[in-house]
């Protein structure tokens, strides 16, 4: 137990070459927080023989190389880390502004979501827009986006036979998740609107637009813009705005 | 090699499936041992030499021929300009290495040269040979003997694992499924994962659980909701949804590497 920020943290081996670091704060958000600031610090200081590291909603995988530095050695070096750790340390991320499309063709589980939410698709498009989002996690995929904070009402079941193609830049709810497809892929989550651009830039210095920490919300807008905003940049469409 | 140092945009490190082979191929023509190789599976190239040099090929299930004679395993070739390589499918195993001696000029994202493929969509299309292609490498004065370099370790389908996360989330009847009987190989299986014949059930009071999306590696042994044990291999996800009950050994990756659809394998426990 962290005594200054109370939280639980437990650091294992999993495998011969990772530590697998739970968190538990109380609540997904304070995780998260945990979870960002202990990445970061363990990323910004290198870590010694320390490869990689997958963060998620309430846990951080490290990789590390046994050859140079030895598992009991960095699971307790994690310990003390975490022993210090100031969740105000961390980033704030950026706050995004995106503009989406919920119209046909894009909604393509606009049917069956009106079914099991009892409601019609305007107001789910409403309480969709009505909320920040938080970004967990970025992986699954390259640039596939967990985003957190989606509202009781639009809790959903995933679909019991996945698509075989989910469109690139779809956006999807599942459980009490949202996410974003980069790529056309395999997927089983609900699908309700798209972006007219794309997440995960191949070429880019940095591939994937958006961070763990960042904040996203949507604007939904028509059918005629959505067609007219995909044949621009999306450098002009939105723009990073570091949060305060 | 491959690509580490991205799995926290989603990015799996990827490379050569079986880089024990991948090393030792690159070793036999004197490179440094990430240079890029030629990774095959099930079917071979031809190939026409355009420059003198030194060829190796490493791995399981093809043997290489020079001019239609067949070269001995595990040894390098020297070869001429218009000399004919032709890399012919064997029985045991099911991938191979071809190295070429010197620096290979190729298209690289992220570092890498390694192909990386999500849903329909290649990466990095440069990275998937088609016929006609080039090979273009510089040659480079010659290297250092490796010092890291391990012994070809002979194929075994025993594949050693610890306990992974969810471990506890089977219980004995479980334990035995997965850990006390040969298991097989069933499509589709790949370089992002090896699905397998089980049909195995959670603890009863997991069965309806659901887990908060968290870290998976190449080697995690992951159990669907319809109990099929999958083995994540080098192009796997990133993060994960399903329980984690083992993870592998990082040097059974390669024996891994090496398993076709069909193939049996035995898992044991590190310890028991």
């Amino acid at each position: 137990m962290n005594t200054s920020h109370s939280f639980n943290i437990t650091v294992r081996p999993f495998g011969d070459s990772a530590l697998l670091v739970d968190i538990d704060a109380g609540n997904t958000d304070a995780s998260s927080d945990v979870v960002m600031a202990l990445n970061n610090q363990l990323v910004q200081q290198r870590t010694g023989g320390l490869i990689q590291t997958t963060p998620s909603y309430n846990s951080l995988l490290v990789y590390f190389d046994p050859e140079r530095v030895q598992q009991s050695v960095l699971q307790t070096e994690i310990n003390t880390i975490a022993d210090a750790i100031d969740v105000k340390s961390i980033p704030l991320g950026n706050q995004w502004s995106l503009p989406a499309c919920f119209d046909e063709p894009y909604s393509l589980d606009r049917t069956a979501l009106e079914g099991e939410l009892s409601t019609d698709w305007q107001s789910i498009v409403d309480s969709f827009c009505a909320v920040e989002y938080r970004v967990h996690a970025v992986g699954f995929l390259p640039g596939f986006t967990y985003l957190g904070n989606l509202p009781k009402a639009l809790h959903c079941n995933r679909m019991l036979d996945p698509r075989t193609k989910v469109p690139s830049s779809s956006i999807a709810i599942a459980g009490t998740q949202a996410g974003i497809y980069p790529f056309d892929s395999p997927g089983g989550w609900r699908i309700i609107g798209r972006l007219p651009f794309p997440v995960f830039q191949i070429q880019a210095d940095q591939p994937a637009l958006f961070h763990p920490n960042d904040r996203i919300c949507f604007k939904a807008v028509t059918l005629e813009s959505f067609i007219e905003l995909e044949e621009r940049p999306v450098e002009s469409l939105i723009q990073p705005v570091a949060r305060q | 090699m491959g690509r580490p140092g991205y799995t926290h945009m989603g990015v799996p490190a990827g490379g050569a499936l079986d880089r024990g082979a991948m090393q030792y191929a690159n070793h036999l023509v004197n490179n440094a041992l990430a240079t890029p190789v030629l990774e095959m599976t099930f079917t071979g190239p031809r190939l026409t030499c355009l420059e003198a040099g030194k060829v190796a090929l490493v791995g399981g299930g093809f043997n290489l021929l020079v001019n239609g004679e067949r070269q001995a395993e595990n040894q390098a070739a020297w070869v001429c300009a218009g000399d004919e390589l032709t890399i012919k499918s064997s029985d045991n195993g099911c991938r191979s290495y071809l190295a070429v001696s010197g620096e290979w000029r190729v298209k690289r994202w992220l570092k890498s040269a390694s192909a990386l493929r999500v849903g329909s969509h290649e990466l990095l299309p440069e990275a998937v040979w088609q016929s006609g292609d080039v090979i273009d490498t510089r040659d480079t004065s010659v290297k250092p003997w490796p010092s890291n370099l391990l012994p070809l370790r002979p194929a075994s389908n025993r594949i050693k694992v610890f306990p992974g996360p969810e471990y506890d989330w089977l219980d004995d009847s479980g334990r035995t499924q997965l850990l006390s009987k040969p298991i097989t190989v069933v499509d589709p299986s790949n370089r992002g994962g090896l699905r397998t014949d089980t049909h195995i059930q959670l603890r009863e009071d997991k069965r309806k659980s659901e887990m908060i999306s968290s870290g998976v590696q190449p080697g995690t042994v992951q159990l669907t909701h319809a109990g099929q044990a999958i083995i994540l291999m080098r192009d796997a996800q990133t993060i994960g949804g399903y329980p984690r009950l083992l993870q592998c050994a990082s040097q059974s990756l390669d024996q891994l590497a090496q398993l076709k659809v069909g193939d049996q394998l035995m898992l044991s426990l590190i310890g028991s």
